[in-house]
């Protein structure tokens, strides 16, 4: 690798934040290096100090926070003198950032259009304004948006968050600049807008031979995008090298373990997740040793001592006391024991234990006190049955109705019509306390699902104290064996929600879910606001708990492979309906609807969706297949007749030509 | 994530108070004043040199110690001869009782509506938005001065006035307040636990709104302490001889040339009082919610 060549070229990158409680290394000694027309990954999980350093290479940082390297060039100005002030004169010019939000990072007081020629003008003054316009909305184009000249005049609450970003991209590429720093430009967004926003950065890339630097936690974008990967752990780099290097053989501990907890196209129901165990470590005046020696499982004394980084021919470099070799030698992935095979009844036709009919809910939209009423349609007709002990998955993308389908489920919301039966009974004639008995609720956030004024201990002990169950001494002993049960050390009892990770707090919601040892739990993302590790955690958890307390589990999330590694049956929700649904293996290995296919990036050549079709409006459900606007292999019949759930193959899809 | 060792976590507060406290000075000297107002209404019998009602013509505007008067009257006397002192330890029990009955009415008439229309929504919502709309359309001094013509006055009325006039603010903040907060997971987990509407109001909601009650509730006492003082400037609140500051202000505008003191010391009495519940009220909105909490 020619050095002089990269277009951006750090050595040894620190950057301290002064804190109350000493300095925090938020970065240490990173060095990265980035050439025309190369995607560099820094991928690690939260508090790792990835963004930290794309902060730091835009001169982004807070004011408290210090960078310093030895070394800091970009193209062919040596920057290393010139500290933060330096690289201010060339960020928006000649480097440009897109960010993870664009709905936050675009002024919302100013239309698309003004911003950008706004933008172009001020950076090029020779500029006209028609020629500033003219200049948008050939960028816009360029970013893959239909129809540009009239979004000029939109603002960005009225765009998509996917129209969104390729708005962001778009501003981003209005000063041509050689190097973009994405951070997390995919995570808020869905999984078929987020393969379109890559795609396009990927097309971006080639044309105008930029330098990428992605940021990201996501292992899948980093599958797809990567040419070189950073593998960055509580702020050092501790592997780097080309993608089929780290992703391919993985050499440091760290990155071999955080691999296994990923759930990949192997994964099912019966098996567990590799795991990670331990949290990342408090950085503020942390030492110089490697900082994963804590939770390395082939930790020794001299992981105290500062550690170099080493290289061999042709692999990939890394930061470890031990040789690749020996790492290669002593490395056991941790096997965890395999999950107890839960028991599912195998009679089709014993009764369900739960059990959906025709559920349609509707939500009365009114603008201000005396406008218009509509109607949002956010089920259209869901019918569903799960069987005692088993597993299903339920995915689909933000605004599928999937939140929807978990409040009808757990009875707090009435469905508008159709009913939610348990063992047979609908759940609106089953006593609010009974029926909390049976089915329990665990949500994503694990912020907002935790009373903040409550202690871990009465989080848990709620649902005993409203059903007044046992003595006050026996509803202690009974929260301890849940915690244990949850793996919650027993000095969290009197702990707060905001003095815990967010992984503790979704172990607290799934105790204080299970302490009425109820039949039926339904888990609403319970993982998508987790870190990789802490995911696998809760997952394998999860498992446990299943065969422990013979649950039958409705795992609803937009991860495929979260579903993969979880369900025994699937069903895929599209706008208030289930297109798809049947065994795990059958629906993941051969999908029928060309939705799901979609969503497993497995439709053929030259079947690419349709660009920057949306959703239907929910306020007027088109008459036809609600797919039928985004789908490549739509007819004239799919516009008039909208398809019912039927058998295709194996399982069954509500599409008129399934595959 | 190292939040167990950070000063913001809330378990710790009471351990932690102390060092809270230390650099808002602001919120001390607040605290300080307020308590010392507390400590005069409360114990003013045994504060007060003189009877507050006892009128002496001998003694009619005799001048404070520093403008030449004696020891026997501190700030002097007011037109009547009564103790200007004494009238002014008792009008800070009136100023008290006046402030912290009308703002705890306000809360209450605020909080219901506020909360009833926030966690049912729908017509609930419109309802409560319209009558806000209503009061907000009122004139509130206006409004206030009617309704003390025609029932009368007295710190019943004048109580109930106020809170009727400043109920709003508590409304609007904890509608939102509280819809957001019926919307947080833990709600629907708790109602998916069995647990009651009641009990979900009283041990999910409310906890998690009382912020907001707090701090509005001092930014409301401090209004009230105002518009109380106002009333009885223009003769419409709390009648004589009760030795309310805004009637002794008003008492003194007839004195204003050559003894400015009876309108002065009454005025700057609640300016203080004011401003220490102000001040409080800063304190606490910063001591209970802080920077950067999600």
């Amino acid at each position: 690798m020619n050095i002089s060549s990269s277009t951006l070229d750090v050595r040894d990158l620190n950057v301290t934040i002064h804190t109350p409680l000493g300095p925090l290394a938020a970065v240490r000694d990173v060095s990265l290096n980035v050439n025309a027309g190369e995607t560099l990954c820094i991928v690690g999980e939260s508090g790792s100090g990835k963004s930290m350093t794309s902060l730091a290479l835009m001169g982004l940082l807070p004011p408290a926070a210090t960078p310093k390297a030895t070394h800091l060039r970009f193209g062919d100005h040596d920057l290393t003198a010139g500290g933060r002030h330096a690289i201010e004169k060339l960020r928006g010019d000649r480097i440009a950032m897109i960010f993870q939000e664009p709905m936050t990072a675009l002024n919302p007081a100013w239309s698309i259009g003004e911003q950008m020629v706004e933008g172009l003008m001020h950076h090029k003054p020779s500029l006209s304004r028609a020629q500033a316009t003219a200049r948008a909305i050939e960028l816009l184009d360029a970013c893959g948006i239909a129809d540009p000249e009239p979004r000029l005049s939109q603002y960005p609450h009225q765009l998509s968050g996917g129209l969104r970003q390729r708005v962001m991209i778009a501003m981003a590429l209005m000063t041509e600049p050689d190097l973009l720093i994405a951070d997390e430009p995919t995570t808020a967004l869905d999984r078929t807008i987020s393969a379109q926003i890559l795609a396009l950065l990927k097309d971006l890339q080639k044309r105008l031979n930029l330098a990428i630097i992605l940021v990201t936690h996501d292992f899948d974008v980093v599958r797809d995008v990567a040419d070189r990967i950073c593998v960055v752990y509580a702020g050092q780099v501790v592997e780097s090298g080309t993608r089929a290097q780290v992703l391919g053989q993985p050499a440091h501990p760290y990155t071999r373990a955080l691999l296994s907890c990923v759930p990949n196209s192997d994964a099912d129901a019966n098996t567990r997740l590799g795991f990670l165990p331990g949290v990342v470590p408090s950085l503020i005046n942390s030492d110089d040793g490697c900082q994963f020696r804590a939770r390395c499982s082939l930790a020794h004394d001299g992981c105290a001592q500062p550690v170099p980084v080493s290289t061999e021919a042709d692999r990939q470099t890394i930061r470890c006391t031990l040789s690749m070799e020996d790492i290669n030698n002593r490395y056991r992935d941790p096997v965890p024991p395999a999950a107890v095979k839960a028991e599912v009844s195998d009679d089709t036709q014993a009764m369900p234990a739960l059990e959906v009919k025709g559920v349609v809910q509707t939500y009365e939209v009114r603008k201000g006190l005396f406008g218009t009423k509509g109607q949002v349609h956010a089920l259209r007709g869901i019918d569903l049955g799960v069987r005692k002990g088993e597993v299903l998955g339920l995915v689909g993308e933000s605004g599928s109705g999937k939140s929807t389908l978990a409040r009808a489920l757990l009875g707090v919301e009435a469905p508008a019509s159709g009913e939610v039966l348990i063992n047979g009974t609908p759940i609106s004639k089953v006593d609010r306390k009974r029926r909390a008995r049976l089915v329990q609720p665990v949500f994503q956030d694990p912020y907002s699902s935790l009373n903040p004024r409550r202690t871990v201990e009465e989080t848990i002990r709620l649902s005993l104290d409203i059903h007044e169950i046992g003595t006050p001494d026996e509803r202690r002993v009974d929260v301890k064996r849940m915690m244990d049960l949850c793996g919650l050390p027993a000095r969290t009892a009197a702990n707060f929600p905001a003095q815990m990770s967010g992984g503790q707090r979704q172990r607290v919601a799934i105790a204080s879910a299970l302490i009425l040892r109820p039949e039926i739990l339904i888990c609403d993302e319970p993982t998508s606001a987790l870190d990789v590790s802490v995911q696998a955690q809760i997952l394998n958890l999860l498992k446990d708990l299943r065969a422990e307390f013979q649950l039958t589990f409705v795992m609803i999330s937009h991860d495929l492979n979260v579903i993969r590694a979880m369900s025994d049956r699937v069903a895929v929700m599209y706008f208030g309906r289930i297109v798809e649904a049947g065994r795990g293996k059958d629906l993941f290995h051969a999908p029928k609807h060309p939705y799901t296919e979609l969503l497993l990036g497995k439709l053929g050549q030259g079947e690419e969706p349709r660009k920057a079709v949306d959703f239907p409006n929910p306020l007027k459900p088109p008459q036809g297949c609600s797919f039928a606007g985004r789908c490549p292999r739509a007819q004239a019949k799919c516009a008039i007749d909208d398809p019912r759930l039927t058998k295709a193959g194996p399982q069954s899809a509500a599409c008129h030509f399934p595959t | 994530m190292t939040l167990s060792s950070t000063s913001s976590s809330r378990g710790k507060i009471p351990r932690l108070l102390p060092a809270r406290l230390a650099g808002r000075t602001g919120f001390c000297i607040g605290l300080v004043l307020l308590t010392g107002f507390i400590f005069i209404a409360v114990f003013a019998p045994f504060i007060a040199p003189h009877d507050p009602y006892t009128q002496s013509l001998m003694a009619r505007l005799k001048p404070p110690v520093w403008a030449g008067g004696t020891w026997e009257y501190p700030f002097g006397t007011d037109g009547y001869g009564r103790d200007y002192l004494s009238r002014l330890i008792y009008g800070t029990r009136i100023s008290l009782i006046v402030g912290l009955g009308a703002a705890a009415l306000a809360t209450v008439i605020g909080t219901t509506l506020g909360v009833v229309a926030g966690v049912m929504g729908g017509y609930a919502n419109r309802a409560v938005s319209f009558i806000i709309a209503i009061r907000l359309a009122l004139p509130s001094l206006l409004l206030a001065l009617a309704i003390l013509q025609i029932a009368g006055s007295g710190v019943f009325v004048v109580v109930v006035v106020l809170a009727v006039t400043h109920w709003d603010r508590f409304a609007v903040v904890l509608r939102t307040a509280s819809r957001q907060v019926a919307s947080q997971d833990y709600v629907i987990r708790a109602r998916a636990m069995g647990a009651s509407e009641m009990r979900i109001l009283r041990s999910e909601i409310f906890p998690n709104v009382l912020n907001h009650i707090v701090i509005i509730f001092t930014f409301e006492m401090a209004q009230c302490i105002l518009a109380a003082a106002a009333l009885s400037f223009l003769g419409l609140g709390i009648q004589a001889p009760e030795p309310s500051w805004g009637l002794m202000m008003s008492e003194g505008r007839a004195f204003l040339v050559i003894n400015p003191w009876l309108i002065t010391i009454a005025g700057l009495a609640i300016m203080l009082l004011v401003l220490a519940v102000n001040l409080v009220g800063d304190g606490l909105r910063d001591l209970i919610v802080p920077k950067g909490r999600s």
